[in-house]
């Protein structure tokens, strides 16, 4: 291991002599000037090269400072005229701290993966779509994210805040022939506008005219002497950002824009969605309030609480969905709650000087975000690899593709294990560190963290049923001419596949970059060490029983392999006749007798839909007549999402006028 | 001492993997006892399993070929984790976790193994199972979040047996809980759904065949057993019968563990000849109850008690 960090780091000196961060800045702009005069393959074929040689940069260099847990500091010159208070575009600062660098190997990783599968899956639209305009927004979505995570300014933060919503809406409704893609693109532009940025914008601007700067540093200052000083105004600025931050990341109640845009998206912009762009408000959570401002107790036990709710209600959800991206899509949203929840506690244990628990919390949420983006992303590829070859995500009539598509069943497989937490697979390792630091510190907590154990099991039956559905039991449609993916997809597959594993048995990345982490934040490290997928906070005792439970996983498994291959392979039958496809149960009722019983969940769904979508509207329009233009369709739940965006925004103004 | 140590761990997992047919013939010869009829011998459990491992399996799928291995290879590592006939348990940080995954796991693994296969029974089992594997987990979070409530540790080597830690009424409605749910994750009569013989054709084994069916049957014994010897752990108070000769730790807890085991069987025989099989919405229904009351149990620790 040692070894393989010392090559690690002499590669990355050398790079690092040839400036290789604005080296990836300058090919990405590069490819975002080329590719919009390309229409065919070669427009699409030249972003991904150049994202898969920038990511893997990036990769190392984000190895390179958690590794080290030095700062890389860089500055491009921008618009060297364009220098008026408060916007300076003039240069633009880049800083990878262990906290930015953390998020960037998470991006790069999964647009390594994502770029290499999209070799094989732009031939999709060959010749029906303009694919140089694909190019271009896939570049600049990987960009605009690199570049969110990177600036330590807020005027230039949110300008790339915007950029990334901007692609990525573009590429969720790229098949324009499509209505459902249309459709679901500008719904989530309008959510992602009117909800999130409205409130980050309001947020912002309040902020750094108060503070009078717009540098992270100079608005930390501030924040903390707020917190001292006037906590009211602090807690006013803060939930004005984390608003818009769980307006982003799809938090309940304002998740319902994300099932329907992910799915919509090309897979690997699918993958990058779910797996990277919904943890970029993560990563500004863990920004603002850890590090711009001093953790407090009421945002950790906040905080928490969403988290739950988010993950109780997208995972509850997701068990009654039959489209397999739709599944996938709430599942991102119960995910999402889990790394919340982790957040949360972090915070709040933090605050209240229980540091153990806090760390391991802290790890948890790192950890989980990348576990979440790996099996996510691989989740997604594979839900296209089907798509690629059937161009159908309708679990009823899908099956028996295992048999066709080998490599892929294999895959998924993997990747449905690892999100249901079944150990040696990294779900497993997170969740447990989630559950330790939530239910042991006995305080409220410990409620959430026993919904979240039970929730796991939810995901479990969910994934049992998307992974027979699709590869195992006898489908409705054609299959039999399937053939497996090309081979670029299936190594981008296998890549992901490979982590799922490596980072289950070696949580040690995780928490070392927590540590360089919590060093960098100026949090207290408590010793914690890790063996294998178990992390244990004692040192040393655990390593003999862990040996041994590791033999025995590896001797009793080809042991109880090693079987003659079978002579007689009879057709199975039932009923006097063989297997027909309408002998298999649909995907909608595997689990409707549970859904029967325990119906609180979807009845409250309903209610609270109602009366927030349609009652609230209906009196919004009885007492607003001129705004509701707009409004008469109150199966749209975006109308909402403007309302408080607009009436936030008045009674801003009016309180500055006041004030 | 650690070769002492070792000894005793393949004793404990040899014992297991033996215990968990034999009880189950001593089930079968209770239930018989009660319904009047004479029942096949003690061991036949035993002879059933082994015939079996010396069969070739037929027409099988590798999916659930490396399936039903993996969910096998989990069971054995649970015996290394909760203390069956010796307390080897190989105690680390919060394992109390790690043991209700894989138990969790052993049984998604067999579903996931049983839909492999290509019989439309097997799927019914095998949804049902899982259906059964929510609705208990919901049950067991709430158990395991009173005691972490309570005791604030997730370790199993600190909190076995309970009342060196103190005992509190929480704790007491959380093992009777606990001591039902036992039973209930046996998959025991009332609620063998997804197995349901006469109904869906052994649901989830009805595709399986020789070492692999065996694998799959011995699994499910395990888990039957592993679940029990959890509850008796927490209220067995092993260190009375550890003796020391000539230097070395003789851990005679077995004796007291196997009566208590046998006495368990014989209880959940005659419960079981009591029952007919439950539809999945009533056993559903009755696990719902059961989360609530669990539920009730976890307020009642956060309030102190």
């Amino acid at each position: 291991m040692i070894m393989l960090e010392g090559a690690l780091l002499k590669l990355i000196e050398f790079l690092e002599m040839n400036n290789p961060i604005t080296l990836s800045v300058i090919l990405l702009v590069a490819s975002l000037i080329v590719t919009p005069f390309i229409r065919g393959l070669i427009g699409a074929y030249i972003s991904l090269a150049v994202c898969l040689f920038t990511s893997s940069i990036l990769t190392l260099i984000s190895l390179k400072v958690l590794i080290t847990g030095s700062v890389v500091t860089l500055t491009i010159p921008l618009l060297p005229w364009a220098k008026y208070y408060p916007i300076d575009l003039s240069s633009v600062k880049l800083v990878i701290d262990p906290l930015t660098a953390y998020f960037t190997l998470l991006l790069s990783i999964i647009v390594f993966a994502s770029s290499l599968y999209g070799f094989g899956y732009v031939l999709r639209f060959r010749g029906k779509e303009h694919l140089g305009w694909y190019g271009f927004n896939y570049s600049l979505f990987f960009l605009a994210m690199f570049l969110t995570l990177s600036v330590r300014d807020f005027i230039l933060f949110i300008i790339f805040w915007e950029l990334m919503t901007l692609s990525s809406q573009f590429l969720v409704s790229y098949e324009k022939e499509k209505p459902r893609a249309v459709k679901a693109g500008i719904k989530y532009f309008c959510i992602s506008k009117f909800g999130a940025e409205y409130m980050l914008i309001i947020a912002i601007t309040l902020t750094t005219l108060l503070a009078m700067t717009t540098s992270f540093s100079g608005v930390g200052e501030f924040l903390k002497n707020l917190q001292i000083n006037d906590p009211t105004l602090y807690y006013l600025l803060t939930s004005f950002f984390m608003l818009g931050l769980l307006i982003k990341c799809a938090a309940v109640p304002f998740h319902n824009w994300l099932p329907e845009a992910h799915p919509e998206a090309p897979a690997n912009v699918s993958s990058l969605l779910s797996g990277t762009m919904i943890k970029v408000p993560i990563y500004m959570m863990l920004r603002l309030l850890l590090d711009l401002s001093n953790p407090t107790p009421a945002w950790g036990l906040a905080i928490a609480i969403i988290g739950c709710v988010t993950l109780f209600i997208g995972t509850m959800y997701a068990l009654i969905q039959v489209d397999s991206k739709v599944l996938l899509a709430y599942h991102s949203i119960g995910q999402i709650g889990y790394i919340l929840l982790a957040l949360g506690t972090s915070i709040y244990l933090y605050s209240l000087g229980n540091y153990l628990l806090a760390f391991i919390a802290l790890t948890a949420t790192l950890y989980h975000a990348i576990n979440h983006a790996v099996f996510k992303s691989l989740l997604f590829l594979t839900a296209g690899s089907v798509v690629f070859r059937l161009g159908t995500r309708d679990l009823n009539v899908l099956g028996g593709l295992g048999k066709y598509m080998p490599f892929t069943a294999v895959c998924a497989l993997i990747a449905a294990l690892s999100i249901s937490g079944v150990p040696p697979f990294n779900g497993f390792a997170s969740k447990w560190m989630i559950y330790f630091s939530t239910m042991t510190s006995s305080t409220i907590l410990s409620f959430l963290g026993a919904i979240a154990m039970f929730i796991s099991s939810v995901t479990t039956a969910s994934f049992i049923k998307y992974f027979t559905t699709l590869f195992t039991r006898e489908a409705k449609v054609d299959v039999s001419k399937v053939k497996e993916v090309p081979a670029p997809m299936a190594i981008a597959q296998g890549v992901l596949a490979i982590l799922c594993i490596l980072l289950g048995l070696y949580p040690m990345l995780a928490i070392k970059a927590s540590k360089s982490l919590a060093m960098y934040l100026g949090l207290s490290i408590p010793k914690v060490i890790s063996y294998g997928p178990i992390v244990v906070t004692v040192p040393g005792k655990a390593s003999i029983s862990l040996l041994l439970i590791a033999t025995l996983l590896v001797i009793t498994i080809p042991i109880v392999m090693a079987v003659t291959k079978p002579k007689i392979v009879p057709r199975p039958w039932v009923a006097g006749v063989g297997i027909r496809p309408q002998h298999s149960i649909p995907a909608s009722s595997y689990y409707r007798d549970f859904e029967l019983v325990y119906y609180e969940p979807y009845g409250l769904g309903r209610r609270l839909y109602s009366a927030l979508c349609v009652d609230f509207i209906n009196w919004l329009r009885r007492s607003l007549p001129k705004l509701s233009l707009g409004l008469e369709n109150p199966q749209n739940s975006l109308p909402i999402y403007i309302a408080i965006a607009l009436l936030t925004y008045l009674t801003i103004i009016a309180g500055l006028r006041w004030w | 001492m650690l070769w002492l140590r070792l000894t005793y761990i393949v004793l404990n997992v040899l014992v297991a993997l033996l215990l968990a047919p034999l009880l189950h013939g001593i089930e079968r010869k209770v239930k018989a006892k009660v319904q009047n009829r004479i029942g096949p011998p003690i061991l036949q459990t035993i002879y059933d399993l082994s015939k079996l491992y010396r069969r070739a399996p037929i027409g099988y799928s590798i999916a659930s070929w490396i399936l039903i291995s993996m969910s096998f290879s989990y069971a054995l590592i649970l015996t290394l984790l909760v203390p069956t006939a010796f307390n080897v348990s190989l105690g680390f940080t919060s394992d109390l976790v790690l043991v209700i995954y894989l138990l969790t796991s052993t049984s998604v693994l067999m579903a996931l193994a049983a839909i492999a296969g290509a019989s439309p029974y097997s799927g019914v089992g095998s949804s049902r199972e899982a259906s059964l594997v929510m609705a208990i987990e919901l049950v067991i979070a709430f158990i395991i979040g009173t005691l972490a409530v309570s005791y604030g540790v997730f370790t199993l080597p600190k909190l076995l047996p309970i009342w060196d830690l103190g005992f509190k009424p929480s704790v007491l409605g959380a093992l009777t809980l606990l001591a039902i749910l036992t039973y209930i994750e046996g998959l025991r009569l009332p609620f063998d759904i997804p197995e349901a013989e006469p109904e869906i054709a052994s649901g989830v084994y009805v595709d399986f065949s020789g070492r692999i069916l065996a694998a799959a049957l011995h699994t499910h014994l395990l888990r039957r057993l592993l679940v029990t010897s959890l509850f008796i752990d927490f209220l067995l108070p092993r260190e009375w019968f550890y003796f020391k000769l000539g230097g070395y730790l003789i851990d005679l807890s077995i004796v007291p563990y196997l009566i208590i085991m046998v006495l368990a069987s014989v209880i959940y025989a005659v419960t079981e000849a009591l029952f007919g099989r439950y539809r999945i919405d009533a056993a559903l229904k009755l696990l719902k109850a059961m989360a609530i009351m669990s539920l009730g149990v976890m307020v009642l620790a956060f309030a102190g008690y």
